[in-house]
């Protein structure tokens, strides 16, 4: 049940990012997708009353967590924010350059942008 | 309990897609990470919670170093005067080119704006939103059903106390039986920080001047924080030097070493940190900690030596990765403060 | 002890309740914030002591004792901090709303 809405929650974020107007709610929505592959592979083999795999002799070995999918996640979380902090700067390059962050009018600039270039030249 | 969580979390997914105002969107990814972190803790993963509690603090605060950038240019551009401030954005050093640039962004919000007509709306909205029906669809047809199989769980489980030492098995899977991708999250923190700095519209490395922080007229806080960073910094230590019997580890100690930094340069208004010496210290911590793992682990050493070793192995290796991390995210925020912003 | 604690527990939650009551009774933005502080101030702490209190003298008191006094110096100063930065960027401090936000578009 947990994966279904975490697959849901990838697709809501699926969809805002690829309909959303403005570029700051896009790097948004790729922060979403990334917890929704985290809560993905979190709740592998999930039931009630799950216990946390820290402890020598762990008895009763089928109400402890996997801790493969939870180190890999550790991993995948850092690497989240670095890409993200590239994705703000990207963004922030592009907005001191074009005055913008609409996709739209982002498009038509650099299309204008490019013309002019090729004009100079 | 999960379930009403995960509620609200596909709820706060919602309000992102309707939200228009920047700065309520970055108040939603917070309380977005902290149900996460709330979720991750419920599914049995104590070390993954902390992390992604202490990751969702440092993305709100990128973002909103970001917007308030872009605000006040913004700002700027309404009031009719191009830049308030002295210098001039290298790309465009021309006041000409600078208002041909608007006037062509005037033109382009109009011709956009006549787009987003209802005539649009239907592929603007509507076939994205079938496309991701159909792939959500397509994906619960062919999600692969039935019981997991517990082989390899129950092998990590039952040996790594006695493969590798300690009491914590996600710290010793990290460590030692796939060391190889803690090293290439390592390295891709490295690149992440020389690509900020090379896609930077500044060139400058050495960081210098910049914007106070608004904080040290604020006297109580002032006082607190200057309590409170020490803690910060002990309970980051504290972390990395448990990280191998409790959850905890190198990541999220790490993180607590530049949230160190980050309450001092609210406190002190420091920007003369020496970025360049920092830069370096990453780079050898890295070089020392791929070394010590290929002698260590690589090389099969690690079965030869007695346990009390492997425990000093994983706490000198939650050490440099510690600090690795720190340096990192100290980079990045020292980056976005004090060039970003500018 | 443990009673003791889950009367504790469950009276801090109801002064959460009447926090979460009062942000929607309002609409002053100051107003708002000072009962909103109830809630991470009086309520958290009074959960936290029933916490202390349910599990009587031992370790994990002490520890839970710790952030008792590391919450009693944090959030008080959260609030404060952002109620001062409220009225220095130009929140009207009587009644009328005003929105100091700027859209995107």
């Amino acid at each position: 049940m947990i994966n279904i809405i975490a697959i849901l929650m990838f697709f809501i974020s699926f969809f805002g990012l690829i309909t959303s107007h403005s570029m700051i709610k896009s790097i948004v929505f790729t922060v979403l997708m990334e917890s929704a592959v985290i809560l993905f592979f979190l709740s592998l083999g999930f039931q009630s009353g799950i216990i946390p795999p820290i402890g020598v002799n762990l008895e009763n070995l089928e109400h402890v967590a996997d801790p493969l999918p939870q180190a890999l996640m550790i991993t995948a979380i850092i690497i989240g924010v670095a890409v993200t902090t590239i994705k703000i700067t990207i963004l922030m390059s592009f907005f001191r350059k074009f005055k913008t962050t609409d996709w739209d009018e982002a498009r038509i600039l650099s299309h204008h942008h490019e013309e002019d270039e090729n004009n100079n030249d | 309990m999960i379930y009403l969580l995960l509620v609200l979390w596909l709820f706060l997914a919602f309000c992102i897609i309707g939200e228009k105002r920047n700065i309520r969107i970055v108040i939603y990814l917070c309380v977005f990470s902290f149900i996460s972190s709330i979720s991750f803790l419920i599914l049995g993963s104590p070390d993954a919670a902390m992390a992604e509690a202490a990751i969702g603090t440092f993305t709100g605060i990128f973002f909103i170093i970001c917007f308030e950038k872009h605000r006040e240019l913004r700002f700027n551009e309404k009031n009719a005067s191009v830049f308030s401030r002295d210098e001039d954005p290298p790309d465009i050093d021309d006041e000409r080119a600078v208002q041909a640039l608007l006037k062509l962004r005037k033109k382009a919000r109009a011709r956009t704006r006549g787009k987003h007509n209802a005539k649009s709306i239907l592929q603007r909205y509507l076939a994205p939103g079938l496309f991701s029906i159909l792939l959500f669809i397509l994906f619960i047809v062919f999600l692969p059903g039935g019981e997991a199989n517990p082989y390899l769980r129950n092998q990590f489980l039952t040996q790594f106390s006695e493969h590798v030492g300690g009491e914590n098995a996600v710290t010793a899977i990290y460590l030692a039986y796939r060391v190889y991708d803690t090293l290439f999250e390592a390295l891709v923190l490295v690149i992440a920080v020389v690509a900020v700095i090379h896609m930077s519209y500044s060139s400058d490395i050495l960081v210098k001047g910049g914007k106070p922080s608004h904080v040290g007229q604020y006297v109580v806080v002032v006082s607190v924080l200057r309590v409170i960073c020490a803690i910060v910094l002990l309970f980051g230590f504290y972390l990395i030097m448990n990280g191998h019997i409790t959850a905890g580890g190198g990541f999220q100690g790490g993180l607590f070493i530049a949230a160190f930094f980050i309450c001092r340069y609210l406190v002190y208004d420091i920007y003369d940190l020496p970025i360049t010496k920092v830069i370096r210290m990453e780079e050898l911590v890295f070089l020392s900690t791929v070394i010590f793992a290929v002698l260590i682990v690589f090389l099969g050493t690690i079965n030869h030596l007695p346990p009390v070793f492997h425990i000093v192995y994983m706490i000198v290796m939650n050490f440099l990765i510690g600090l690795k991390v720190a340096c990192g995210f100290l980079i990045l925020f020292y980056r976005y403060i004090a060039i970003e912003r500018r | 002890m443990e009673i003791l604690g889950n009367i504790i527990i469950i009276l801090g939650i109801i002064f959460m309740l009447f926090g979460v009551i009062g942000i929607f009774r309002y609409q002053n933005f100051f107003v708002r914030i000072l009962i909103a502080s109830k809630i991470d101030t009086v309520g958290a702490l009074t959960v936290v002591i029933g916490l202390a209190v349910k599990h009587g003298f031992s370790f994990f008191s002490l520890r839970v004792v710790l952030l008792l006094v590391l919450m009693f110096i944090i959030n008080p100063m959260v609030t404060h901090i952002i109620a001062r930065s409220a009225y220095e960027s130009g929140q009207n401090i009587d009644g009328s709303v005003d929105d100091i936000e700027e859209g995107n578009e």
